[in-house]
């Protein structure tokens, strides 16, 4: 089956086509909002997706070869994402839906994440997947392909959030992990303590916004000077406090559902930290390609193959839903 | 009015007696720098709502709350804006942030207000200004200006 995947959840817009499992041909377009002046985000994100789609859709169906009416079926990230974006997506997958009389299947942002694992590798659930990026941060307990538990999320802030802040605070640039991972490469990540958040809770809940504040106060306290003299060791300790308390989630998962298949994927799976650590535990350890765990719509179209195959779609009146929770219906009422 | 906090939970205190007051249409704009309480206060605003999962809404820039007046037992949105990841675009003027800062149909909340241009303030706004003293004190001023009491 011939799949166009979409998806316009944020500052992505990518376009896909993809037949068994197999990428036919993908593009992602990354809006870079510096390059952008004036007016405001989510609605220029908008308008930026609404330019994209349409260029991206042409180059994908060229370079398959495939013409739109090849096309079996369309599958469009129908959240969670900024409203305005999803819209976009949305609205353009149904149109081409309609106008080839093809059937179109929503799906959740998350569940093309926990998909996007099969671009890189042969996986069979059960696995526990954590998917950690700027705007995420979800354990999943993946039982089978479309059968998810969330078993935890951030109480605050997402932990490439952490990171990003963080490197702002000391004038680095945007996205901070990879500016944080080089200096930190050099410090000694046992210099610095930094709370380890949510230790003592049973639960499987992530929080880093004390975190955040325990490091904005580390360099209030210290100066500009000592900051800047201890810079690598701060940062070291402070991505450690970070790895840590996410493997430290994952760890008391993996032992509680007696679970060893871990999947981690999300911007933050780019982290070399978060990869060297993960990789010494006794995990069967799958982190996908970097270019995999950002946003793709090959992963939308993979998951739409999956219901495709077992003969589900959506019905053409679906909504977004920028708060959409995995495992939940989309529709809130 | 201006407070001292030297703790998390009356930083919540303080902003949950400042929620008792808050009625549809008001708008709650929050100064301050990292690490200075704002998660903190919003989280302590939203309980008085009956909302409990408060979390940073600086990626997708805005979340809708659905929580209950108390004292007017009433349903009652919350708008929680936050304009960090909006810095590069200088000063906001308007668009579709608009759209929820002056809708009179729920209460907004909105942090790093710094990032709005004065148009884009709504007249019936709630000032609040966290600022760290030290590691645990937290200096709050909040200037009501539906009281005109500055």
């Amino acid at each position: 089956m011939k799949v166009l995947g979409i998806e316009t959840s944020c500052d992505e817009t990518a376009v896909s086509i993809i037949e068994n499992n197999t990428i036919l041909s993908e593009q992602v377009y990354s809006q870079t909002v510096h390059e952008s002046l004036g007016g405001v985000v989510p609605e220029l994100a908008s308008r930026d997706h609404i330019k994209k789609l349409y260029v991206l859709a042409c180059e994908v169906l060229d370079k398959s070869g495939l013409a739109i009416s090849d096309i079996d079926a369309i599958a469009v990230t129908a959240g969670p994402g900024l409203p305005g974006s999803l819209i976009i997506g949305v609205s353009f997958a149904k149109a081409i839906a309609l106008m080839n009389k093809i059937p179109i299947i929503a799906i959740n942002h998350l569940e093309g994440h926990v998909f996007g694992v099969k671009l890189s590798y042969e996986i069979t659930p059960p696995f526990l997947a954590l998917l950690v990026s700027g705007g995420h941060t979800e354990l999943i307990y993946v039982h089978n392909w479309g059968d998810y538990k969330l078993l935890g999320t951030t109480r605050d802030d997402a932990a490439g959030e952490a990171l990003d802040k963080a490197a702002k605070v000391i004038g680095l640039s945007y996205p901070g992990g990879p500016e944080i991972q080089k200096i930190a490469e050099k410090g000694d990540p046992r210099s610095f303590r930094f709370p380890i958040a949510m230790l003592h809770s049973d639960d499987f809940d992530f929080s880093f916004s004390g975190l955040k504040t325990a490091f904005a106060l580390t360099i209030r306290k210290l100066g500009i000077e000592k900051t800047k003299r201890n810079l690598a060791n701060i940062l070291a300790s402070y991505q450690d406090a970070i790895v840590d308390s996410l493997l430290l989630k994952l760890d008391r998962a993996s032992k509680k559902f007696g679970i060893n298949r871990i999947v981690i994927s999300g911007g933050v799976a780019a982290s070399k930290r978060l990869r060297e650590k993960a990789t010494v535990k006794n995990w069967e350890l799958y982190m996908p390609e970097t270019k995999y765990c950002t946003d793709n719509a090959s992963m939308i179209a993979l998951a739409g193959e999956f219901y495709l195959l077992k003969g589900q779609q959506t019905p053409m009146n679906f909504p977004i839903n920028s708060s959409w929770m995995l495992g939940t219906p989309l529709s809130m009422k | 009015m201006k407070f001292v906090s030297n703790t998390v939970e009356q930083t919540e205190q303080i902003a949950g007696k400042l929620a008792e007051n808050l009625s549809l249409g008001d708008t709650v704009l929050l100064y301050g720098s990292l690490g200075s309480g704002k998660t903190t206060f919003v989280k302590g605003l939203c309980r008085k709502f009956l909302i409990e999962m408060v979390k940073s809404p600086s990626y997708v820039i805005l979340k809708i709350y659905h929580g209950k007046n108390l004292t007017k037992n009433d349903k009652c949105v919350i708008y929680h804006i936050d304009l960090y990841r909006l810095e590069q675009m200088g000063q906001i003027n308007g668009g579709e942030i608009a759209e929820y800062i002056f809708d009179e149909n729920a209460i907004k909340i909105v942090e790093w207000a710094d990032r709005l241009s004065e148009k884009m303030l709504p007249e019936k706004n709630i000032k609040v200004k966290l600022e760290i003293i030290d590691d645990k004190n937290r200096k709050i001023t909040i200037i009501n200006q539906t009281e005109e009491d500055i």
